[in-house]
């Protein structure tokens, strides 16, 4: 090593030889001439030993000052070397190095800065001594810690340990950079000379030391507030950390069971233990990284849970198996839902088999009622239509005029009940028969219920107008008896018009009278149609009587039925989940507006 | 000789109408009327074993009857190989899809839904008449 005290003694010892020297020759000057006049008495004799003696002296000096002056040199020469090669080996250190060495002077300016100033911090020397210190760069929240690494730029300070501090600075690029900052003495012999700044770069350690303290708190966090209970077991499967969900689930504490073995202790539930032990076991010798266990286990207590364990095993990087990391579900709550929700089923199952049967004993007792009706209620009538007309026939001689009127009047209830009662039996069929889905033309089934309405009342004008087709999802032949009740309505309700008009269509996108939006295209797989007549109308005060059997809103005289026809097609439109409703006024006509299916068969 | 006309009915209203409803349209045969199943079947297949001599040239059956209704006569009629091909037309009151489905399955002639208006069954009963008893050539 290359030591300042070598210097010194070389100081020192160039003094010695000279005061050696003077002594030398003060004495031999003193002694050897003293001495050379008592022995030679020869004056010329004595001047030429003097002679000889003065060259001597001259030649001894001469040599010992080449002697000495050679070997300083050479040594010179050798310390110049070995300096300069000192001096290269710590210039490259310092400009190599990865850290940013400033000077800071005595006037407590920066005199130098290293090139590795320019990786680090992005500024390059002279852009750094303009800006005589750093303190514009540190980032205000650190600040106070930088002043305290600033106080002591001053020299004349004692000495004291190098100041560290972690410090945020702005790099060049305008980023917040992490630096560790070291503050210290420049001596040279002893002396303070001047203050180093050494600054390190430590901001991707920072800043990951950062995410992974990070990372670390939120899965602490993750793991004290999961409902999940989490267990980590050694290679042994001992168990090594046990979180206070644990402890709510299974009732031991942290402190019972840490350290554990599976042998030591029983929470797995005994016919089930077997079957986790295989699973683990394939953990534990690397078969499966990952698992998912669903057993039983045992509380504290010994009450049975079921659980749902999610096992990961944690190797190192050699691979071998560092832990096993288990979350833990207690389902129990869901499993015996599942068991009520099942019971409940069967439960419910049990109840509309046994309304099915209600209702199909129901059903026909309706069917048998409807039966007789239509066999035994009809029976009565015609005897008494008939035996009425046999009195017409045979007996009209005995009869006065009011007499057969009432007997035509007899006659004609009869008949009209008869009517009845066939529309009640249809009202009811309708309610009974199977719906068989098909693609049905409305328009097509209008124009022929038109076209026979008219055959049967030719002196009707009526204008009817449709679409070339309208097509919707439903049964045919209910359809049928749908479109046939509109139409005749709607024909019967325009009798009194001149020329009475009879329209059906897709009702297109608009607000129906209730404020709901009607759209008449597919509208979730549904379409709307109106049936529209210029007739009489009613009003829509009563409308909420129009479908209801047996209502009707003009009398026998005004216009004849049987008050059927209006709830026969509301059954028949709830039959295919569609919906009625009408819209009118007083002598203004009406719309009858219903939604059927649209969907291709 | 004309053949008979077997009418199975148990409604004497609907008998004597039915009668009437013959005679308004000239239909000269002798009804013999039976007034439920069992007496129907009495009468083709004969009491204790003894057949009767003749056939009836139609037997106009109503369904809804007591003791044996209409549907169990008309299949022993049809099971019967002595009345197999006898032609047999429900004249009942039921419109039923089923009553007619069950009613031509079983092998009946005709299905014929006696209208409440007289002369609407008057109608029926001549068509029903000219058909069977006139136009038509019997199996038997």
């Amino acid at each position: 090593m290359w030591e300042p005290n070598k210097y010194r003694f070389f100081q020192l010892n160039t003094w010695n030889i000279v005061i050696f020297y003077l002594l030398l020759g003060f004495l031999w000057i003193l002694f050897s001439d003293r001495l050379l006049e008592q022995a030679m008495d020869d004056p010329a004799t004595l001047t030429q030993l003097q002679t000889i003696k003065g060259w001597f002296y001259v030649m001894i000096t001469g040599v010992l000052l080449f002697v000495l002056i050679n070997r300083h040199t050479t040594r010179i020469g050798r310390m110049r070397t070995e300096f300069i090669e000192r001096f290269d080996l710590y210039r490259t250190l310092l400009e190599q190095g990865n850290q940013v060495v400033i000077q800071v002077d005595e006037h407590q300016h920066f005199s130098y800065a290293n090139s590795a100033v320019r990786d680090i911090l992005g500024y390059n020397d002279s852009e750094l001594q303009t800006m005589h210190d750093i303190e514009a760069l540190v980032h205000p929240n650190d600040r106070s810690r930088f002043g305290e690494l600033r106080k002591s730029y001053d020299i004349k300070q004692k000495d004291h340990e190098p100041i560290k501090k972690r410090i945020r600075l702005r790099h060049k690029n305008e980023s917040w950079r992490w630096y560790f900052l070291i503050l210290t003495d420049k001596r040279s012999f002893e002396h303070i000379e001047s203050r180093l700044l050494l600054v390190r770069d430590i901001h991707d350690e920072t800043t990951l030391f950062e995410q992974l303290n990070e990372a670390h708190s939120r899965l602490s966090y993750h793991i004290q507030n999961t409902p999940l209970g989490f267990v980590e077991w050694d290679a042994d499967m001992r168990v090594m950390e046990w979180s206070s969900e644990s402890e709510q689930i299974f009732g031991w504490k942290r402190e019972e069971v840490v350290g554990l073995l599976t042998g030591e202790w029983t929470m797995v539930y005994s016919d089930d233990a077997q079957f986790v032990m295989k699973r683990m076991k394939n953990m534990l010798q690397g078969k499966e990284l990952r698992n998912v266990i669903s057993n039983r286990n045992y509380t504290k207590e010994g009450d049975v849970l079921h659980c749902e364990w999610y096992n990961s095993a944690l190797l190192d990087r050699d691979g071998r198996l560092v832990s096993i990391m288990s979350l833990v579900h207690d389902i129990t709550k869901r499993i015996n839902a599942q068991e009520d929700l099942k019971k409940l089923n069967a439960l419910l199952e049990e109840k509309v088999r046994q309304r099915t049967r209600e209702l199909e004993l129901v059903n026909q007792e309706l069917e048998s009622f409807a039966y007789s009706v239509s066999h035994d209620l009809r029976a009565p009538l015609r005897g008494i239509d008939g035996f009425s007309q046999v009195l017409l026939e045979k007996y009209a001689g005995q009869l006065d005029d009011q007499g057969m009127e009432y007997l035509n009047r007899v006659r004609q209830a009869s008949q009209r009940m008869g009517n009845l009662i066939d529309d009640i039996l249809g009202l009811s069929r309708i309610s009974r028969v199977n719906i068989k889905m098909e693609r049905v033309d409305l328009a097509a089934l209008g124009r022929e219920i038109i076209e026979s309405l008219q055959e049967k009342e030719p002196e009707r004008k009526v204008n009817f107008s449709a679409p070339e087709e309208l097509l919707v999802t439903g049964d045919t032949s209910l359809l049928r008896v749908m479109m046939q009740n509109l139409l005749e309505n709607a024909w019967k309700y325009s009798a009194t018009r001149k020329l009475a008009e009879i329209e059906i269509g897709y009702r297109e996108e608009g607000k129906d009278d209730n404020g709901h939006e009607e759209n008449g295209n597919e509208e979730n797989g549904h379409v709307t149609v109106y049936v529209r007549d210029n007739g009489v109308g009613f009003s829509m005060k009563y409308h909420d009587k129009l479908f209801m059997p047996f209502q009707r809103l003009h009398t026998q005289d005004e216009f004849q039925g049987t008050g059927i026809g209006l709830a026969t097609v509301q059954r028949i439109v709830y039959r295919h989940s569609g919906s009625i409703h009408a819209e009118s006024k007083e002598n203004g006509g009406a719309d009858f507006i219903f939604k059927l299916p649209d969907k291709s068969v | 000789m004309e053949r008979d006309i077997l009418l199975v009915e148990d409604n004497p209203d609907d008998v004597d109408l039915t009668i009437m409803a013959l005679e308004k349209s000239n239909i000269l045969n002798k009804v013999k009327v039976a007034r439920n199943g069992e007496e129907a079947l009495d009468m083709l297949h004969g009491l204790n074993g003894v057949e009767p001599q003749a056939l009836p040239a139609v037997v106009l059956l109503d369904l809804n009857m007591p003791k044996i209704n209409g549907l169990e006569v008309l299949k022993e009629i049809r099971s019967n190989e002595r009345t197999r091909r006898l032609p047999v037309v429900i004249l009942t009151s039921s419109r039923e899809e089923q009553d007619i489905i069950r009613g031509y399955d079983l092998g009946a002639n005709s299905y014929i839904r006696k209208p409440v208006d007289f002369e609407n069954f008057v109608s029926a009963v001549r068509q029903l008449g000219l058909y069977w008893l006139v136009l038509n050539e019997s199996g038997v």
